[in-house]
């Protein structure tokens, strides 16, 4: 995703919470310490279809609000 | 021109601590810059007689290692090998290993961040293996040799300290494993009746080299009873089939080790080491029903549709891909007991030889000693 930014397109990543601490660190380490970033709560394997749905449903307006505050 | 004794004298380079055992090792832990254990304190003269087995340049990275893609100097290698109780003549081995394990197919930045147990196994061939003591006998997974402990400690203190593998940050194993403390061990080649590691991967009988594999603990393979290599792979193929591994959702590169007492006997039969991955390929399944309904509907229906999308419930479900991707060796002592070595998944076994800085294949870890070079000091490059 860091690659991607770099080429000047919005890249968003999305994490659970667990993960978020080594999200920033890989993205710092890749040159992109800003790259943005969606937490949403932790698991995301091993769950119903209607907790996945509940985990993009919070997930969703993140992105649009990063992708709506993006100036290319 | 620096040298290390220049360059560590300069503001910040070194840390300033009383001269005292337990002092250092407060630091060192409070610091986070330790495995949990006491560590031996990497002074001026250690490190400097740790880089007297280099031939390389001091400060020039051999490696980068993830997940913080940090420059591996010599020089950052050499701290952490003292730390780590090395001797200096083990350094060139230790290298070596960084660097194997730094080639992209073996997915280091993976293998240090995930939430799997997995660590990196160093495999050493050779005539230096000997040289340096690696234990490929009793207990050779296990404590009490010098050599196996203290390059395998090296080699984690590393992918901690330079490489960020430090645990709840760039090390997310949900419960970790003993195997990461220290990974390291020789093969028997003596015992042996077929080709070594790095000869069955293209290299000479009388090199040395390294192999690296992300791999899971030991798993024992108990078998008094069987007489043939049927037998005797029939037991081990049944300890490489799981339902909790990785490798079926892989391309896995799973390793058997065999004790000398059950490879002879496999040997004896006539089988060599094609047949007996042969066998394992096929024997190493599981009936899909084994597997919970979830695993079956995403991970195999939809993950391996082209397999499994339609595959009744007694299908075979494979733990390896093909039958080269099993790695077999042989280690230990006097004994019934084999290992199977369930992978991360998604790595690749790395085989480097152990070449001084010219390239040619090393006969002696001698050849490193920087009196045997004709060079006394250590200078940048």
């Amino acid at each position: 995703m860091c690659e991607v930014q770099k080429r000047g397109t919005l890249a968003v990543v999305i994490c659970s919470d667990a993960f978020h601490h080594l999200a920033c660190a890989q993205a710092r380490v890749r040159g992109i310490a800003g790259l943005s970033l969606v937490v949403i709560p932790h698991p995301v394997t091993g769950i119903s279809a209607e907790q996945l749905q509940a985990r993009a449903a919070l997930a969703l307006p993140q992105i649009l609000a990063i992708a709506g505050n993006h100036t290319a | 021109m620096t040298t290390v004794a220049e360059w560590l004298s300069e503001p910040g380079a070194g840390l300033e601590v009383e001269d005292d055992f337990d002092e250092i090792n407060t630091q060192y832990l409070a610091r986070g810059w330790t495995d949990g254990l006491p560590v031996v304190p990497p002074t001026r003269r250690r490190i400097e007689d740790m880089l007297g087995y280099c031939d390389r340049p001091w400060n020039a990275p051999v490696a980068t290692i993830a997940p913080n893609d940090s420059p591996a100097t010599p020089l950052r290698i050499a701290v952490n090998a003292v730390m780590a109780g090395c001797r200096p003549e083990y350094f060139p081995v230790i290298v070596t290993a960084i660097e194997a394990m730094c080639e992209p197919a073996f997915n280091l930045n993976a293998i240090q961040s995930t939430t799997h147990l997995c660590a990196p196994l160093v495999i050493v061939n050779g005539p230096i293996a000997k040289e340096l003591g690696i234990n490929s006998g009793y207990n050779a997974f296990g404590p009490g040799k010098h050599a196996n402990a203290t390059i395998g400690r090296a080699i984690r203190l590393a992918l901690i300290n330079i490489g960020g593998a430090v645990p709840e940050v760039g090390d997310m194993a949900t419960l970790g494993s003993p195997a990461k403390y220290s990974y390291c061990v020789a093969e028997n080649e003596s015992a042996n009746p077929w080709q070594p590691l790095q000869v069955e991967r293209g290299h000479p009988a009388w090199s040395s080299a390294v192999t690296v594999m992300g791999l899971e603990c030991p798993h024992n393979v108990h078998d008094r009873e069987s007489s043939d290599a049927e037998g005797i792979l029939t037991t081990i193929a049944g300890t490489m089939a799981n339902t909790g591994a990785n490798d079926m959702y892989y391309a896995a590169h799973p390793l058997v080790v065999l004790c000398p007492e059950h490879a002879t006997t496999i040997a004896h039969s006539g089988w060599n080491k094609a047949r007996i991955k042969q066998f394992l390929f096929e024997r190493a399944r599981l009936p899909m029903y084994l597997f919970s309904k979830e695993n079956i509907e995403r991970r195999f229906r939809t993950g391996f549709s082209g397999r499994y999308a339609t595959a009744g419930m007694d299908a075979p479900v494979l733990m390896v891909q093909r039958p080269e991707h099993i790695v077999v060796i042989v280690v230990g002592g006097a004994g019934k007991h084999s290992a199977c070595f369930p992978t991360f998944g998604e790595t690749v076994p790395i085989t480097r030889t152990i070449n001084t800085r010219d390239g040619k294949l090393a006969r002696s870890i001698h050849e490193f000693r920087s009196s045997a070079r004709g060079q006394d000091d250590l200078h940048i490059g």
